[in-house]
């Protein structure tokens, strides 16, 4: 007897639930070009392209139907991810070679879809920081903080030749990133309260920055609407990044930034809701969430202080990827009619 | 006439050790398609109550309460009515699939979960769906034998309804009552669209557990996508019932990695088929699960079947072996024996020679 039931199914696809990920980074990204120009777009552009091309070569070799895989949309949100994650001025060759080195070793090395253990726009991300770390961490100005807006097409041409610009004016439109400024001025033993004073820093994180985090807040909201993704991954982790936060400003405010400071700065809004949600990479369970929000949280807290790097997102994701089997399988849920 | 077609006079049995203090009426119905029990409140709600009465002073239970969805508002308005006059609870509960499993509705009624590997009888709950109290009404009442049953067709068939059927019936009959057959694919399923299954032919007999027959077709019930990589976004897991976790159990069960499966509790799957309507990489885990299931089932009977052997030739072997020894006891014994005898004959022909020469010596001495 032929037993295939259920006959009938309700769900979204895998391709829908990817492409409403796109959808939800749109407000995140327009907020972006407006701060900072067109250089995300082109980023972006240069990404996909990339991952299509890379994907459909490889799914070729794993004689793969093509089609299938690349409509499944999972390749171009680890590339769009990867392409707003890095400096929105770096020469065009960062985003192709971070985004072939992420869906080649971040994503099929493993498998494909659905197999493999890291996140792999974080994986390629760390590629390209420890491999690039001068270009990875000059950040662009935001416009309304340069006298002479770069044009748009000046920006273009310094992501598609960077040399033919000279030093100067990489300089004068490129800086370090507010967490990457706290940190060297810390250094230099300077008190925070003074360092703020510094313009690039605005009324919730870095200029700029805090308002394309405004941006991934919205679609966050709208995933979480959608039920894309559920609530305990960005809950845990901004709550436990702001908790650990406080305790050390509440100490020392002059040495430590705000919890507010951590969590509209840096990569923070667009982890909780973009990158830590991965679901492949990811755990499953609950509680298991819940856990692995808290210890991103407290890592990045860490790496971002007592660390050697500005911003300790892809590494606190990466260690905690390591982890997932054993957070799930810590972690089942009680079963019903069991004690 | 529920699901599991449990032998109703078994049920009624009353067991000292374990008295039932709570009857549970299952008028949840709660996949789709299935209408039967929803026409049968409706038309004939005070033969439900009577025969609920009957199973609950047959059962001596305290307590006795009818389960029922609240989208079946028509079915609870004559229910109520019929009840009026008696102790008999009528509670509505969410219409959310599956509540009609028996374990599902006692928890959303009473707020008990039946623990593991127990059936309800052994919390002193009972559980009898709406038709077989019916029917139970009917043969105390009326003397008339459980002879028929009301059966939903619909799907693809020209005129969907619920009959009241002789068990014994053609499917063929039922089909042609219900207007014939109006697709070329002439697939029928026994059961919901979720638990059913395809019967083989249209050529069997109506049967009690044959709540509903649906006449498939590829608008009602398409063809299942191609299948994707689970990408582990958890949703089967937030609609399992059982609060298990499918995609952990697809793996396992797909790498054939049999004993994780059980340790991650595979039977307690109830194979109700949310897992499956929910995914979106189009994977028919309950297919999986089956599949896992039944190969455990049946290593598990070839082991048992094995350890039956070796029991079996180990005791052989020990029979053989104590036979051996009981046989080498036995010729000990017996050389013993004849060693006796010999030896016995030798003092016996010592002592006569003795006496011999006694004899002869005393009739020397006299002659002398």
């Amino acid at each position: 007897m032929d037993n295939r039931s259920p006959y009938i199914v309700d769900a979204p696809s895998v391709s829908v639930i990817m492409f409403k990920v796109l959808l939800a980074l749109i407000p995140g990204i327009a907020l972006y070009v407006y701060a900072y120009g067109l250089g995300v777009i082109l980023n972006i552009f240069l990404a996909s392209l990339t991952v299509i091309l890379t994907e459909s070569a490889i799914l070729a070799i794993r004689k793969l139907p093509i089609k299938v895989f690349i409509l499944d949309g999972s390749g171009l949100v680890a590339a769009w991810l990867l392409a707003l994650s890095i400096p929105s001025i770096a020469p065009w060759w960062i985003i192709v070679l971070g985004t072939l080195l992420c869906i080649t070793f971040g994503k099929h090395v493993y498998g494909g879809l659905g197999y493999n253990l890291f996140n792999p726009a974080m994986l390629g991300y760390a590629i390209l920081l420890i491999s690039f770390p001068l270009i990875m961490s000059q950040w662009q100005i935001p416009n309304s903080l340069i006298e002479n807006n770069i044009e748009w097409f000046d920006q273009i041409k310094i992501i598609m030749n960077s040399s033919l610009l000279s030093k100067e004016t990489i300089d004068a439109m490129s800086s370090a990133t507010p967490l990457d400024y706290i940190k060297t001025q810390l250094t230099l033993s300077q008190s925070l309260s003074v360092i703020q004073q510094n313009k690039i820093f605005g009324f919730l994180g870095g200029k700029g920055l805090e308002l394309i985090s405004l941006g991934y807040l919205a679609g966050g909201l709208y995933l979480l609407k959608e039920k894309i993704i559920s609530w305990h991954l960005p809950v845990s982790f901004l709550a436990s990044l702001f908790i650990i936060a406080s305790i050390f400003y509440s100490i020392a405010p002059d040495t430590y930034a705000s919890p507010l400071f951590h969590v509209m700065s840096g990569g923070s809004i667009l982890c909780a809701f973009f990158i830590i949600t991965d679901p492949v990479s990811g755990p499953t369970t609950p509680k298991g969430k819940i856990y692995f929000g808290i210890a991103i949280g407290l890592l990045v807290f860490i790496i971002r202080i007592f660390g050697g790097y500005p911003e300790g997102i892809a590494f606190a994701v990466l260690i905690m990827n390591i982890f997932v089997p054993l957070i799930d399988s810590l972690t089942q849920p009680r079963i019903f009619g069991h004690k | 006439m529920g699901g599991a077609v449990f032998p109703t006079h078994m049920k009624l049995k009353i067991n000292q050790s374990q008295p039932i203090n709570n009857l549970v009426i299952n008028a949840a119905e709660c996949e789709p398609f299935i209408t039967c029990d929803d026409m049968l409140m409706r038309e004939r709600a005070d033969e439900i109550i009577q025969g609920a009465l009957i199973a609950q002073t047959i059962l001596d239970a305290k307590e006795c309460v009818v389960g029922i969805e609240n989208n079946k508002i028509e079915a609870y308005e004559a229910l109520k009515k019929a009840a009026q006059k008696t102790t008999i609870e009528i509670k509505v509960v969410p219409t959310v699939y599956p509540s009609g499993d028996a374990k599902r509705l006692i928890y959303l009624l009473m707020g008990i979960e039946v623990p593991k590997e127990k059936r309800s009888v052994d919390l002193g709950i009972q559980v009898f769906n709406v038709a077989t109290v019916a029917a139970i009404y009917r043969y105390l009442e009326l003397g008339e034998p459980s002879i028929s049953r009301v059966v939903t067709i619909t799907g693809a068939v020209k005129a969907p309804q619920n009959y009241e059927v002789l068990f014994g019936t053609p499917l063929s009959e039922l089909i042609a009552a219900a207007g014939g057959s109006s697709n070329k694919t002439k697939k029928f399923i026994m059961g919901g669209p979720m638990m059913g299954f395809d019967l083989p032919s249209i050529h069997v007999p109506v049967t009690k557990a044959m709540n509903c027959v649906i006449e498939s077709s590829p608008e009602l019930f398409p063809a299942p996508k191609p299948v994707m990589p689970c990408i582990r976004c958890a949703r089967c897991a937030d609609a399992c019932p059982v609060n298990l976790q499918p995609q952990e159990l697809y793996w396992f069960s797909k790498s054939s990695q049999l004993e994780k499966a059980r340790d991650y509790n595979l039977f307690d799957c109830i194979e109700c088929g949310c897992c499956t309507y929910v995914c979106p990489s189009n994977i028919p885990l309950v297919q999986f699960y089956r599949y896992a299931k039944s190969e455990i089932i049946a290593q598990d009977k070839s082991k048992e079947a094995a350890n039956t052997a070796r029991e079996r030739n180990d005791f052989r072997l020990a029979r053989i072996e104590r036979e051996k020894k009981e046989r080498a006891e036995r010729n000990a014994q017996k050389a013993l024996g004849a060693n006796e005898k010999q030896a016995d004959d030798e003092k016996k022909s010592t002592i006569a020679a003795a006496m011999e020469r006694v004899k002869q010596t005393q009739q020397e001495n006299i002659k002398n």
